[in-house]
């Protein structure tokens, strides 16, 4: 997991990634100093959590995702089996392509889960 | 045996509308290098595409099938396929798994370009423009929605008739008309927007619905001030105006949050958010002020 938060912080503009599990449980992080905060990434998920609340009274169903913006900077979530993929961006850079390799990364954690339970005997 | 009959008949024709790559780089678009490909390796679905491949259409078929049976909303086995059904040349169930995989995954430009490309080939060119813009928005290099765009736009198919066209519009009207009731009517005039709320700084519900009875209106507004509120803490300093976008299974909001109050856009599941955020921002903007001057 790791590795694929690494692979992840390469996307241009974004300055850091965590997963967190659905009660803030820290399970991995790879950002810059400034987003070393463990507390920062769970105020981040409790935020998610608020738009997924938000979702569900609006008979949407429980959230795959969320991804906000403001002026100085970005925030993409996913939700992905193990709790939630959270990743930081600056305000500069264009949303989609942290969206795309925010999916991809969970793709990648979601696979390696596969992997796993089909290596299990 | 009579799938196999159809897919001999008209794969070598369908298979060439579509370009073959290898699996890392249609799979996941923007990075060549999928990350995948180095987390899954032999993974089922890889198997399948490989089966794919290689013509053995009912084995792809079946792996596919054992990936989904497990992890229903996995993109990449509904990709592999949907691909597998352009191969058999049963484009209606291409387009129901790409709609399905999209479903799941809205922003996935691959997906959207593969729905843009099976619209082509049914001859809904429209759509299949449509389609390849909102992939390229996600992914601006996506070969697959520019060569799209391309073909569309040589091809002389007729448009669909005006009469399965939507009667809704993207753009809502440019006049302010500084009443917020006007300007949310006109956000739930765009199309895809199925309802429309504005909530105050408290969370009180001021105007609007999204249109599942008043008491999920006012859980709606408390939903809304408690995520703001959480919002905040993660970024004091980062203030207002916010956006979001969240997707659901069931729909998607977009949250337009200034400190005059917040406006919340549900749209439906199968709406792709692109242009549809820039006018509902527009609105959004246009609300809020009247939110002010009232």
């Amino acid at each position: 997991m790791k590795e694929v938060l690494t692979e992840l912080n390469k996307t241009p503009g974004l300055l850091g990634s965590a997963v967190l599990a659905h009660d803030g449980l820290l399970i991995a992080s790879h950002a810059s100093t400034a987003l070393q905060d463990q507390e920062m990434w769970q105020h981040a998920l409790r935020a998610f959590q608020g738009f997924a609340a938000l979702a569900q009274a609006c008979g949407c169903g429980d959230a795959l995702s969320a991804s906000l913006e403001w002026e100085q900077g970005k925030v993409v979530a996913k939700s992905i089996p193990q709790g939630v993929l959270l990743a930081a961006a600056d305000g500069a850079c264009a949303l989609g392509p942290v969206q795309i390799a925010v999916e991809q990364a969970a793709a990648a954690i979601a696979a390696a889960g596969v992997e796993e339970q089909h290596a299990a005997p | 045996m009579e799938y196999i009959r159809r897919a001999g008949s008209l794969a070598p024709r369908l298979v060439s509308l579509v370009p073959e790559q290898p699996l890392e780089t249609t799979t996941y678009g923007l990075h060549g290098t999928s990350l995948l490909s180095r987390h899954v390796t032999p993974s089922l679905v890889e198997r399948a595409e490989k089966q794919r491949l290689n013509g053995s259409l009912d084995d792809a078929i079946e792996t596919c099938q054992q990936v989904l049976v497990r992890w229903p909303d996995y993109v990449s086995a509904l990709l592999v396929l949907a691909r597998i059904r352009i191969d058999l040349g049963d484009l209606e169930d291409a387009e129901e798994t790409l709609k399905a995989a999209a479903r799941h995954d809205p922003m996935n430009a691959v997906v959207l370009s593969l729905l843009a490309r099976v619209y082509l080939m049914q001859g809904l060119r429209d759509d299949a423009e449509r389609q390849a813009r909102e992939a390229l928005f996600f992914n601006p290099h996506d070969s697959t929605a520019q060569a799209v765009l391309r073909e569309a736009s040589l091809l002389q198919i007729p448009s669909e008739p005006a009469a399965q066209a939507t009667v809704k519009t993207i753009a809502p009207p440019a006049a302010a008309s500084h009443d917020p009731a006007a300007e949310i009517e006109a956000i739930r005039a765009i199309a895809g927007v199925v309802g429309a709320i504005l909530i105050d700084p408290q969370g009180l519900p001021i105007d609007g619905s999204v249109g599942q009875g008043e008491s999920s209106d006012a859980q709606a507004g408390a939903r809304a001030a408690s995520a703001m509120a959480a919002w905040q803490q993660v970024w004091p300093a980062a203030g207002r105006p916010v956006r979001a976008l969240v997707a659901a299974p069931h729909g998607q909001l977009v949250v337009e949050a200034d400190t005059a109050g917040v406006l919340i856009a549900k749209l439906s599941a199968r709406v792709r958010p692109g242009r549809v955020m820039e006018a509902i921002h527009a609105g959004a903007q246009r609300v809020l002020a009247a939110l002010v001057k009232r």
